[in-house]
């Protein structure tokens, strides 16, 4: 017998002692299908919902907020271990690589047409969605993107140029924008990132064709011998021995009240960035701008949306997630949400070109997230990517914090990296 | 039902001198009259027993099974005996939450009791006054919920905006990381443990020492014993039961430390980037719900429970070997 | 051990005892007690202050410390971003179920295990206590599966019915029962001819009620504290307990502390009112738990 066959017969005959029956829930009412759709904070996709709602009468959406993106994975866990599951799930791309490695938990989205909308999306972006076995799990959301979010008035105070262009042209390569931070610090005495994680290893460690895997597939590690990895991982490092971080862990409170107090001048900022700072510094609009990236390219964030297998309808959630997803949609998402479309054939419109942001000092934001996410390479994810991910940037976390000698940092993380994929 | 038990507030262990009719066999057992009465007792317990097969029994052992399995939750399982254990068993990870939950335990729980053993000799005074009021608001930490307690010392104990390190700088002192540095992140949960308990603590010691009798304290002062010798010699010794009781519960709940170091660990499940607050039953987490790796995760839940027993056994032997003693 | 009724020491903590210490109290015995109280209230306190304040306030340096005007705005946003209302009255229902039926339920065991002799009782009570060892995050995925076979996900009674008796309320009544129900009395009952059932139902539960109140209590605040297994076993807003609302407070991608502490606080609130009812009553629960045994 089968550990799985084991555990069903068991769990029926548990249940069957139960003392009171179970009613069921998410029945269909009069011929409507109701889809179930779990989603976490800040995918800014209410309103695209309600009009959902009202152009398709005969579906109901029961739309779910699991709360952020780590209890929405968690919550999805425990619900295809149970064997259920909503109609669409949002799938965070951090946690894509754990959930595409089991592929089979997944409608294969080639069955229900997703050939026909690939070419609209990005390549490495719509890649993230696509398992081992070339299933297609999940259709691209939005795509991060990044940038430098900068506080003009700190940057002026510290006697740095403020003016956007001549700030990206301060920073062309990570070496540089140390450089720069080097020089806030010597001006103000405080630093001018708020930490090394989010504002240099995190983009830097992405702007390669590979990171953690190689082109083998899911066992073909390279964390340890890539490049690309240990160049960032350096970048990181000389980012904190030149001290030029304010060390504010991203999505604390800290980090919040940073953004309004000035404890830091720049954030790495994805497009849908802008509105979290705006709305946790409103009394700081307009000291904002934004300059490229070092490097140009970078991003962060977005999600996948997946119909898990056990979904009752999985045409109408198919056809929801085409009609969410189509451009036409996903730019008015951008205009109200500022979460940037993962359609490349957008960026050229006058929508994108000629869209800027107030709070942002009238910054062309549309121009330059599209500018950053058009020079990314696809990057394979293997099914650790995460764990491996969190590994390393605690390791920088700890010499950040003073916890580590800088000098044992490389060989910390790998050994940690090796505890965690051992384990 | 597991779920539920409140999982510090167990009663408190029999004391010495009352050994009457508490053991498992009372000393004189009554004849069940009727057929139906000797059926009736398993009517009583039979709903417990039918609730906690299904929701209790069978998820406990069934985890024991999981922990013999490579587990994905949402991908297969592969049988490997006892290969979760041996790794676990060599994992610096295990070790470290392991030493993170003694560390959190004895900083919880020494200044804690002492702390609740002083006060409630304040409380054990017919003559004060407010009494009422002093026994209620030490328990309102008992009813605040986890959540809302660890928001509020979150945000008390942060690096740059927190009311602590506000405080300390009056004094010159510099704000200290809480988060980050492993003792002080420890000392941090530690403080919302302590906070939770020492009230409940307080009024435990507190009904044990009205239960001393009198005569005791005026025998030792005709024996010209002063506060403190009373105190070492008939406080201390007479809630000697007690004590081990509070400190075994303490350890019990200790070792199972979860939602402070959880929710102060978001984003992210390591408590901390060095994993400087990470108790074993986080640890069982993060490596079931985080890393999908449930064969594991179930090993490290079948060690802390079998490291809980080991204590209850310890509790069971020692306040035996003390009863007695006397 | 007496027979005096038990109720009245649950109900007047503790009356003071002839051999109660009664000595002179000085200033300092008040101000170390005093202190106690600040500690644990104050918490409570720092909630209020920051559901009050806007958020600028209490991040500067130093930060404030008193109550702002803000409370109103706050609980608003708190109302008007989480179902708080139905998440307010899912937890009622829910702690409020658990608690009675463990007050049935636990009562009725412990009568059982105390009092009644009946083959395989000793071997039954020690899987009880056992049960009370188990870590409550190990069962989690096995009793999510259970839940989905039963296809309870996503309702409240996959909250209630695991939670309907606990193995801790079967020790609790068992060891008052134990003591309170003397076997003098019940061989007095039976040569009444009471059956069994009438004794539970005519003398021993009377003489427990309390204690199996304070049992109630107990179950009520657990339950309505519980987070970990909501967290997991919800996941519609509408049968969200108050916990799961302050956390979604909280979400990730929009942070507001001053929304979450406000919630934290309101969240507190019910709690707080049935506690100044039945607050002496916990006392003398919690300290007769260790008087007893």
């Amino acid at each position: 017998m089968t550990a799985k066959k084991f555990a069903k017969s068991v769990i029926a005959g548990a249940a069957a002692l139960a003392l009171l029956a179970g009613c069921s829930g998410g029945g269909d009412t009069d011929g409507k299908i109701t889809l179930d759709v779990w989603t976490f904070g800040g995918m800014g996709l209410d309103e695209a919902f309600a009009t959902y709602q009202e152009e398709n009468p005969n579906i109901i959406l029961k739309v779910t907020n699991a709360g952020g993106s780590d209890e929405q994975a968690q919550a999805l866990t425990t619900a295809l271990a149970g064997g259920k599951g909503p109609d669409v799930a949002a799938i965070e791309v951090g946690y894509m690589s754990q959930f595409k490695a089991q592929p089979q938990n997944f409608v294969d989205l080639r069955t229900l047409g997703s050939d026909d909308i690939e070419s609209s999306f990005l390549d490495w972006r719509w890649s993230q969605g696509v398992a081992a076995d070339g299933s297609v799990v999940g259709i691209p959301t939005d795509v991060g993107g990044l940038a430098m979010a900068y506080r003009t008035d700190l940057f002026e105070a510290a006697g740095l140029p403020s003016d956007r262009d001549e700030v990206s042209a301060l920073w062309p390569t990570w070496d540089d924008f140390i450089e720069v931070g080097a020089e806030y610090r010597a001006a103000t005495g405080k630093g001018m990132i708020d930490n090394v994680n989010s504002a240099i290893f995190n983009p830097a460690v992405r702007q390669g064709s590979e990171m953690y895997y190689g082109a083998g597939g899911d066992d073909d590690l390279i964390y340890d011998s890539n490049p690309d990895v240990q160049e960032a991982f350096g970048y990181a490092l000389e980012a904190i021995d030149s001290d030029i971080s304010s060390r504010t862990p991203s999505w604390s409170e800290a980090w919040n009240a940073g953004m309004n107090n000035g404890d830091f001048a720049v954030l790495a900022a994805p497009a849908w960035m802008m509105t979290y700072i705006s709305q946790q510094a409103p009394d700081t609009s307009g000291k904002w701008d934004i300059a490229a990236v070092p490097e140009n390219a970078g991003n962060w964030g977005g999600s996948q949306l997946a119909i898990p297998a056990k979904s009752d309808h999985p045409e109408e959630a198919f056809a929801f997630i085409e009609w969410l997803m189509s451009p036409e949609r996903q730019l008015e998402i951008f205009q109200a949400h500022g979460n940037f479309p993962s359609t490349p054939e957008l960026y050229d419109t006058p929508d994108i070109q000629n869209f800027t942001s107030e709070f942002f000092n009238d910054a062309p934001v549309g121009p330059i997230y599209a500018n950053s996410v058009e020079s990314i390479e696809p990057i394979f994810e293997g099914p650790q990517q995460r764990i491996i991910d969190t590994a390393i940037l605690n390791s920088l976390s700890q010499v950040e914090n003073g916890e580590e000698p800088a000098a044992d940092a490389w060989s910390n993380a790998l050994k940690n990296v090796k505890t965690a994929l051992g384990g | 039902m597991v779920l539920s038990a409140p999982p510090r507030s167990a009663p408190a262990p029999q004391r010495p001198k009352s050994t009457k009719s508490t053991g498992l066999k009372p000393r004189r057992r009554i004849k069940s009259a009727t057929r139906m009465d000797a059926f009736a007792p398993y009517m009583y317990i039979a709903p417990f027993f039918a609730l906690f097969a299904v929701f209790g029994l069978f998820p406990t052992v069934f985890t024991f099974y999981v922990a013999l399995f490579d587990w994905n939750p949402i991908g297969g399982q592969t049988f490997i005996g006892l290969d979760n254990f041996v790794t676990l068993y060599g994992d610096e990870r295990f070790w470290n939450a392991m030493r993170n939950t003694f560390s959190i335990w004895i900083l919880s729980t020494v200044p804690q009791l002492l702390l609740a053993l002083f006060l409630a000799q304040l409380l054990n005074n017919v003559r004060l006054k407010f009494a009422n009021l002093f026994r209620m608001t030490m328990l309102v930490p008992y009813i605040t919920s986890v959540v809302a307690t660890t928001i509020v010392f979150a945000s008390l104990f942060g690096r740059d905006y927190g009311l602590i390190n506000s405080f300390l700088n009056l004094f010159g002192v510099q704000s200290i990381d809480f988060a980050a540095n492993t003792f002080a992140s420890h000392i941090m949960v530690s403080t919302m443990v302590l906070w939770r308990w020492f009230g409940y603590n307080t009024l435990i010691y507190l009904a044990a020492l009205q239960a001393i009798p009198k005569d005791i304290y005026e025998a030792a002062a005709i024996d010209g014993a002063g506060g403190f010798k009373q105190f070492f010699y008939v406080t201390i010794p007479s809630l000697r039961p007690v004590i081990i009781f509070t400190i075994i519960v303490s350890t019990i709940g200790g070792l199972q430390v979860f939602t402070e170091p959880l929710l102060l660990s978001a984003p992210g499940l390591t408590g901390g980037a060095g994993r400087q607050f990470q108790t074993l039953s986080l640890f069982m987490y993060e490596q079931g719900f985080g890393n999908f790796q449930f064969g594991y995760g179930s090993a490290i839940g079948v060690t802390l429970f079998a490291l809980i027993v080991v204590f209850s056994v310890i509790n069971y032997l020692l306040s035996r070997r003390i009863t007695s003693d006397e | 051990m007496t027979t005096s009724t038990p109720d009245s020491v649950a109900t007047t903590p503790h009356r003071p005892l002839k051999r109660a210490f009664a000595g002179r109290v000085r200033w300092w015995t008040y101000a170390f007690l005093f202190g106690s109280v600040l500690l644990s209230a104050f918490p409570l306190y720092w909630m209020f202050v920051v559901s009050t304040n806007d958020s600028a306030a209490v991040s500067q340096t130093p930060p404030t410390i008193v109550p702002g005007g803000n409370f109103f705005v706050l609980a608003e946003q708190v109302f008007t971003t989480v179902p708080f209302v139905q998440s307010l009255l899912n937890s009622f229902i829910v702690a409020g179920s658990i608690a009675i039926s463990q007050m049935i339920l636990c009562t009725l065991a412990g009568f059982a295990f105390a009092k009644l002799e009946f083959r395989g009782r000793d071997p039954l009570f020690i899987v009880v206590l056992i049960t009370m060892m188990v870590p409550t995050q190990l069962a989690v995925i096995p009793l999510y599966m259970i839940m989905s076979n039963l296809e309870w996900i996503d309702t409240l009674q996959a909250l209630i019915v695991p939670g309907m008796a606990s193995a801790f309320g079967i020790f609790w009544m068992r060891q008052h029962l134990s003591t309170v129900l003397n076997n003098e009395l019940m061989q007095a009952a039976r040569i009444d001819g009471c059956s069994t059932w009438q004794i539970y139902w005519r003398i021993a539960f009377p003489l427990v009620r309390s204690a199996g109140f304070v049992l109630g209590l107990l179950a009520f605040v657990t339950a309505w504290n519980d987070f970990l297994w909501p967290l997991i076993v919800i996941q519609s807003p509408e049968n969200y307990t108050v916990q799961l609302a302050i956390k979604a407070l909280q979400r990730q991608y929009f942070v507001d502390y001053g929304l979450a502490m406000s919630g934290s606080f309101l969240a507190t609130i019910p709690l707080l009112i049935l506690f100044i009812f039945v607050g002496r009553k916990m006392v003398a629960g919690v300290m007769d738990g260790a008087f007893k045994g």
